[in-house]
């Protein structure tokens, strides 16, 4: 689980009003170019954003975008208002038990020790996107040719100089806060229940036990599907068979290597002339002892009657011909 | 706003009709969500389902034009109801004075008493209440013993007339008689049928509202307040000024204004909209509210001193005002001699529209023939822009100030221009940006906060008040030099606002501030600086270029350090607990946060109710117990007999100073009556007039202030051009959203806000779309017959069709934020869809036709047709 | 008997050999070797985190590239060569996995204690490929072709075929575990077939000089391979012995 000492971050999304503050805070904080070219962004409708009544742009996020505003719309029979905007903040959860730390090979991605949230050090990135495989979220995107991480650091460049992320700094109707973790689950638990008695019966909060608790506390208004949340997140399995891969790829070459070690170590000398078996006699002649012994001629008498296993030789002028 | 913005979090009931500020005003959302988690309802009346609807409680959708109404269902529905706080109304508005018998409305014609067949106009001496006795003035003692003081310029104060009241409300003319009868024509059914909005949700919404002019049953407290939050959704109509009205009304009928959490919040947008709106930006007003001289009743300093000053209330001290103005204007060259150079000043001509929507023909009469364009871009944002593209191609020459080129700048370049045929000559004037400028900002809440420069202005931009500065020695060198028709105004005028020999915006705080000429050393930079607007004197011996400013800048210790003034003022303390956080900037007049506080308590000065205390009145200590500047005349702390004992004078800004439920002030009728846009679906079923008679149109041309009947009059002009509802049924109304301000001048050159919302939209039903065989991604061809734009559709479960009068009729939304002219994106007027020639300026479609008090062009309804593009 | 004349016999001082393997089949060996060592050696820098930690960005990223177009060549060499030659891939192909025999199983049985302690096993008769050569040989084909078909999933899911992240993660772990498997082969092949395993000296002949196999090393592996090598006489040749050290 969450450390006691982990903060996260808040989204009610009771409170917001789709603003996109936060998705502009977020680039701007961080850098983050949008596309310029004339009408670059226009004509997006497309079947999976087909601005179904939807303010969302972009359609989600991309290689220079960590933070987007999703916009649905959901009928409500039994409101009175009959209808509702979705809104909802899409980035990293900051997982307690983040897949993308555990498989990303160069430590990129790593657990901020003050808060839990997964910080991101681009420089280490090697660009491998094990990372999006693990992911249960579907965040991890790649910017620039290299194409190296590109998500939600939880802005721990402001957390340790005392400031909030750049998201929850600007969000004006209070619908992001940012502070102690049990803190927020304690305020999205208490908003859930000022929703339900408004009406909105399927409202719940997300991400107290996800993944062992996220760092992203967030309050639904009308539930995980109409939100598009992942329901059951779920540490994807290639997770631990790459964590288990490692070591027992290692045992398996060591074992290898070592077990060849020996072959070559009791090998030493060994020449396939020096060695002979005589399956007649069933004598094994050991190397060294065979010189003394060996006499041509008592395997030529032999010979006829019984297969050989022959050795071919390269001493004592002896040039046995192969067949017959 | 009568309030301001960190007052919103103290309202019981939110109600936003004709605003989203949610969207629009995204601060505002900060303190109605804290208002809503303490328990706020909410209710959002709009044509759209917006994200401001989002948050509410109650939705209710009307047919975007019907605002009036629904208001009047509502005054309806509170006065049948017994709901109006009949404390408050009785003794701090005019509901129990007597109208004119005279006073009546014609249903059959839909005029009220008074209208003038050969003018076109209301005389409005029916409109106004029956005389008791008539007070003459005093010039030796009391209110105007100033007047006679030397220096004074000469003039006689007005006469008190003391209005008839009938405070047992059984005189069939007492105001509220008159309303009610008025508004018994506005019952459910009827509002229903106009609006669209169903009669249940109709009446749940009046009730939810109507409960904040009630007494809580348990403490036997007016403990509720509600606050009513609107914007360009209610004055871009040709009844825009009448929409407001209905809502101060409702307000006062509810007792919600001068309470923590009440009033009537006009949200304003672009920081300074209030600020310009204060400062003199507009054809019929001088800076702080003063009116211009004209060729009728303020002909002369004398005139205008006797018809523009009040007999009672704080107004009978105008002349202190104007004399104060002038001698800022024209300084040492102001005496009473000259009449403080009154007559350097232009007259506006009466009865003539000045205003923007005017602008447009006379270039096109040839009046105009050469435009400054500043900060503004009014070929992309004026009612029918097409007309506005073709006047400007009359011109001679035109100049524009903006931070880039704009749809103004280059209208030459819609695509259906041909430059070669225009003969204006265009300059630009490279401007700095907020960022690059020091100086003054005001907020809707009336607050005036001094901001730094953050960074030099780009390039060889230059500031406003520098580019004025050079126009303006200019100016004076060609008229010394040269002489001309008429130069003394001119060569009169004080210009001294420098420091080290630099323009400056100081010594402009200053001159708003107001200071003593006597005993300031401007060259020097040491004013003798006003402490407010009371120390301002009508014998010369002040200046103040902007009174109601006067005290936002009034430390002459450091004249020259805007930090030790009280703009640059940033305390948060709030020992009210109300937010209104006396010492963080100024808010004008006199730093008072809720205007007419005194109505926050009752007639004897006990608060309505504990948690909203901004007043209260101890019998003990002859004392008022306050937590916010008074707001009447509550006389001096300390005062040897005590302040002044609560009275019902508790809007002394008017001369009766009690709140006007109905009025006499306007152009097109003393109480607010439902016409139908200028282009409507529909028949008026409420009275004789489709329109509103009063409605302004061809601004300029011979139609000026013509009736609009219901059997239609031409309306072929340039600018207007109707269209009928068999060609185009559908109701647009156009808007704006959060990611973009206005034009885009500024937004739409932001890649991320582009990139966040990259497109113009139609915001179309499911069933509308369905009907014109419209899908997701498909573009629609919007047309009038004004104009014809290609825009993206966006299909909704958020707009729905309406049954008015028994038929089904669409609605659609429209945004207005692109055009042919953008840095990352513009509409397609490339001819790629087959559309060469297509501006994509929304307001192509939209009618050049306004309010007749405002001049506002009616942006919020208009027909159009649709087709699949 | 009849065609002994005709089958080349070695004079003194000279012994005979085997063409074993072809130059074409000596070539596509040599190229998928040395791409093979490289995409391993780089695949391990991604594999092993101290190791692409250790080397950082740029390097990592010359690394990640050239291991994609390395194994292109990886893949579309052999598959030239095939499309050259099908008869020696079938050929290859039928002696790798044919059926087993008592010859194969009795060699694989004392295999491991030959392995282990060469000198105290003598190994059983062997046709053209050693059941343990059915063994490791065919690993190594099928690892390999493994890898390829995982890595060219790979290569299009990132590059011209987006799939999910999920199916990516999948083909990575096929990519991850036959790697493995093609390491501890690899490197068993090399012990073995460079010969550095003391009875297999000279082995490396076969497929890194000229291809032959002379009759001595031929008979001790695949006897029985051998002996119709030299009755058939088709692929035997002479040459000097070479000199004793």
């Amino acid at each position: 689980m969450a450390k006691a000492t982990d903060k996260a971050i808040y989204f009610d999304s009771s409170l917001c009003t789709d603003c996109k503050g936060c998705q502009v805070a977020c680039k701007c904080w961080n850098n983050l170019p949008s596309p310029i070219g004339v009408n670059e962004n226009q004509n997006k409708a497309t079947a999976e954003n087909p601005y179904i009544g939807s303010y969302q742009n972009p359609p989600d996020l991309n290689s220079m975008t960590r933070l987007i505003m999703r916009c649905n719309e959901v009928e409500t029979p039994d409101l009175q208002k009959g209808v509702g905007l979705v809104f909802s903040r899409r980035s990293c959860k900051h997982c307690t038990d983040a897949g993308c730390v555990r498989v990303c090979p160069p430590g990129a991605l790593y657990h901020d020790e003050e808060t839990g949230f997964v910080a991101v050090d681009q420089s280490k990135c090697i660009g491998c996107h094990y990372c999006a495989t693990a992911c249960p979220y579907d965040v991890p995107r790649f910017y620039g040719e290299k194409r190296f991480i590109e998500k939600c650091t939880g802005c721990v460049d402001r957390v340790q100089n005392g400031l909030k992320p750049a998201c929850v700094t600007t969000c004006q109707p209070g619908a992001l806060d940012f502070g102690q973790r049990s803190e927020m689950v304690k305020k999205a638990l208490g908003r859930v229940e000022v929703l339900k008695a408004r009406g909105y019966k399927d409202a719940c909060a997300y991400g107290i036990n996800e993944m062992d608790g996220l760092h992203v506390i967030s309050v639904y208004k009308y539930g995980l599907d109409v939100h598009q949340e992942v329901k059951e997140p779920k540490l994807s399995a290639i997770v631990p068979l790459s964590e288990v891969a490692k070591p027992l790829s290692a045992v398996g070459i060591a074992a290898v290597v070592a077990a060849l070690g020996i072959s070559f170590i009791n090998g030493r000398k060994y020449d396939i002339g020096d060695f002979r078996y005589d399956e007649v006699t069933g004598v094994q002649t050991k190397h060294g002892e065979f010189y003394e012994q060996f006499d041509p001629a008592e395997i030529k008498a032999g010979e006829e009657q019984e297969p050989v296993h022959e050795i071919s030789r390269r001493f004592n002028g002896d040039k046995r011909k192969g067949g017959k | 706003m009568t309030t301001h913005w960190n007052d919103l979090k103290n309202t019981d009931v939110i109600l936003h009709c004709g605003s989203n500020s949610v969207e629009n005003h995204p601060v505002s959302a900060r303190w109605l969500n804290k208002a809503h988690e303490n328990g706020a309802k909410w209710i959002v009346v709009d044509p759209r389902y917006t994200r401001t609807a989002e948050l509410a409680d109650i939705y209710c959708r009307i047919r975007s034009g019907t605002d009036i109404a629904f208001y009047g269902g509502m005054i309806n529905y509170i006065l049948q109801h017994n709901m109006w706080q009949r404390d408050y109304v009785l003794n701090y508005t005019n509901a129990t004075y007597l109208l004119e018998p005279e006073f009546e409305f014609d249903i059959e014609n839909g005029l009220w008493s008074g209208y003038n067949e050969t003018t076109g106009k209301y005389d409005t001496a029916s409109w106004h209440y029956q005389t008791e006795e008539v007070i003459e003035a005093s010039t030796t003692s009391g209110t105007f013993a100033w007047a006679s003081e030397p220096g004074v310029p000469e003039f006689t104060p007005p006469a008190f007339t003391k209005p008839k009241t009938d405070p047992t409300l059984k005189d069939e003319m007492c105001v509220l008689n008159q309303m009610k009868k008025h508004y018994s024509r506005y019952d459910l059914e009827t509002v229903s049928a106009i609006t669209g909005a169903d009669v249940e949700t109709l009446e749940l919404v009046y009730k939810e509202y109507g409960k904040t002019g009630k007494k809580n049953k348990k403490t036997g407290e007016y403990d509720k307040n509600g606050v009513i939050l609107y914007a360009l959704g209610q004055t871009q109509h040709s009844y825009g000024a009448q929409n407001i009205r209905c809502m101060g009304i409702i307000q006062l009928l509810l007792g919600n204004v001068g309470v923590p959490g009440g009033g009537v919040a006009a949200l304003r947008g672009k920081p300074n909209v209030q600020g310009a709106t204060d400062m003199c930006m507009m054809p019929t007003d001088m800076a702080g509210y003063l009116q211009w001289p004209n060729t009728t009743d303020k002909k002369s300093i004398r005139a205008w001193c006797e018809s523009q000053t009040y007999s009672a209330g704080y107004y009978t001290n105008k002349p202190k005002f104007l004399v104060s103005f002038l001698k800022e204007f024209f300084g040492e060259n102001a005496q009473l001699e000259n009449d403080y150079g009154y007559d350097w000043l232009p007259k506006v001509p009466s009865g003539v529209d000045f205003t923007i929507s005017s602008t447009f023909e006379q270039m096109a009469a040839g009046i105009i023939k050469g435009y400054f364009c500043w900060g503004m871009n009014p070929a992309h944002s004026t009612g029918n822009t097409k007309n506005c593209r073709d006047q400007l191609a009359q011109l001679d020459w035109l100049v524009d100030s903006e931070w880039h080129p704009t749809t103004t700048t280059e209208f030459w370049l819609a695509p259906d221009m041909n430059p070669k045929e225009i003969n204006t000559t265009v300059y630009f004037l490279p401007a700095a940006l907020i960022y690059e400028k020091p100086g003054t900002i005001l907020n809707s809440g009336r607050w005036l906060q001094y901001r730094y420069q953050a960074v030099e202005p780009y390039d060889q931009s230059k500031t406003d008040f520098e580019m004025c500065d050079l126009l303006w020695k200019e100016l004076v060198k060609l008229y010394e030099e040269e002489g001309g028709t008429n130069p003394d105004p001119i060569l009169n005028t004080k210009w001294d606002y420098y420091v080290d020999g630099k323009i400056d915006p100081r010594p402009v705080s200053w001159a708003m501030n107001g200071y003593r000429p006597g005993s300031s050393d401007l060259e020097n930079a040491k004013p003798d600086l006003c402490k407010n607007f009371t120390e301002l004197k009508a014998d010369g011996s002040t200046a103040c270029a902007i009174w109601i400013y006067s005290g936002h800048y009034n430390n002459s210790e450091a004249p020259l350090d805007p930090s030790a003034q009280p703009i640059g003022s940033r305390i948060k303390d709030d020992p009210s607990g109300l937010g209104l956080y006396p010492k963080w900037a100024y808010a004008w007049p006199m730093n008072r946060r809720i205007l007419y506080n005194r109505a926050a308590s009752d007639i004897n000065g006990k608060p309505w109710t504990a948690s909203k205390k901004l007043n209260e009145w101890h019998e003990d200590t002859k004392a008022w117990d306050r937590v916010d500047v008074p707001d009447w005349a509550a006389g001096t702390v300390g005062a040897e007999n005590g302040e002044n004992p609560p009275d019902n004078k508790a809007f002394f800004m008017t001369w009766e100073q009690n709140g006007r439920l109905e009025s006499y002030g306007m152009a097109d009728g003393p109480l607010p009556e439902h016409f139908e846009p200028f282009e409507s679906p529909t028949e008026n079923i409420l009275n004789g007039s489709q329109c509103n008679p009063m409605m302004r149109t061809d601004f300029w041309g011979n139609k000026n202030y013509e009736r609009v009947t219901r059997d239609g009059d031409d309306f072929s002009s340039l600018s207007s051009n109707r269209g009928d509802a068999e060609e185009f049924p559908y109701v647009a109304t156009t808007y704006s959203i959060t990611e973009h301000w206005q034009t885009g001048s500024q937004t739409g050159s932001c890649p991320a806000l582009t990139e966040a919302i990259p497109t113009q939209w139609l915001e179309i039903s499911e069933e509308l779309a369905k009907e014109l065989g419209l899908t997701y991604g498909d573009k629609a061809r919007v047309w009038n017959s004004r104009g014809d734009i290609i825009v993206d559709t966006l299909i909704t479960k958020r707009m729905k069709p309406l049954t008015i009068n028994g038929k089904t009729v669409h609605q659609v939304g429209l945004t207005h934020h692109f055009g042919f002219k953008g840095e990352y994106s513009f509409s397609y007027s490339d001819g790629s869809l087959g559309y060469e020639g297509n501006s994509g300026l929304t307001n192509d479609l939209t009618p050049n036709v306004g309010d007749p008090n405002t001049g506002i062009p009616e942006y919020k309804a208009f027909l159009v047709n649709i087709e699949k593009a | 008997m009849t065609e002994q004349n005709s089958v080349p016999q070695a004079g003194p001082g000279e012994r005979r050999t085997i063409q074993r393997k072809s130059f074409q089949a000596r070539l596509t060996h040599a190229v998928t070797v040395i791409t093979i060592c490289y995409l391993i050696l780089s695949g391990l820098c991604v594999f092993i985190h101290p190791l692409a930690e250790a080397l950082g960005q740029d390097v990592m990223f010359v690394i990640r590239m050239s291991h994609r177009v390395i194994g292109v060549i990886f893949v579309v060499f052999p598959l030239i060569s095939a499309l050259i030659a099908p008869k020696g891939v079938a050929h290859i192909f039928k002696t790798l996995f044919h059926k087993w025999n008592q010859d194969d199983k009795d060699w694989l049985k004392k295999f491991v204690p030959y392995l282990l302690a060469p000198k105290t096993q003598h190994m059983p008769d062997q046709d053209e490929a050693k059941s343990g050569q059915h063994i490791a040989d065919g690993a190594i084909w099928v690892c390999a072709f493994m890898m390829a078909v995982s890595g060219v999933a790979l290569l299009l899911g990132d590059t011209i075929m987006p799939m999910s992240h999920t199916a990516m993660g999948w083909w990575r772990i096929i990519h991850d575990v036959f790697f493995v498997l093609l390491d501890i082969f690899v490197i068993a092949h090399i012990y073995l077939g460079g010969g550095i395993f003391q009875p297999y000296r000279g082995m490396a002949r076969v497929m890194w000089t000229d291809g032959k196999i002379d009759e001595a090393n031929a008979l001790y592996h695949w006897g029985k391979w051998a002996r119709r090598e030299l009755e058939n006489g088709v692929n035997v040749g002479v040459e000097d012995e070479p000199k004793k050290k």
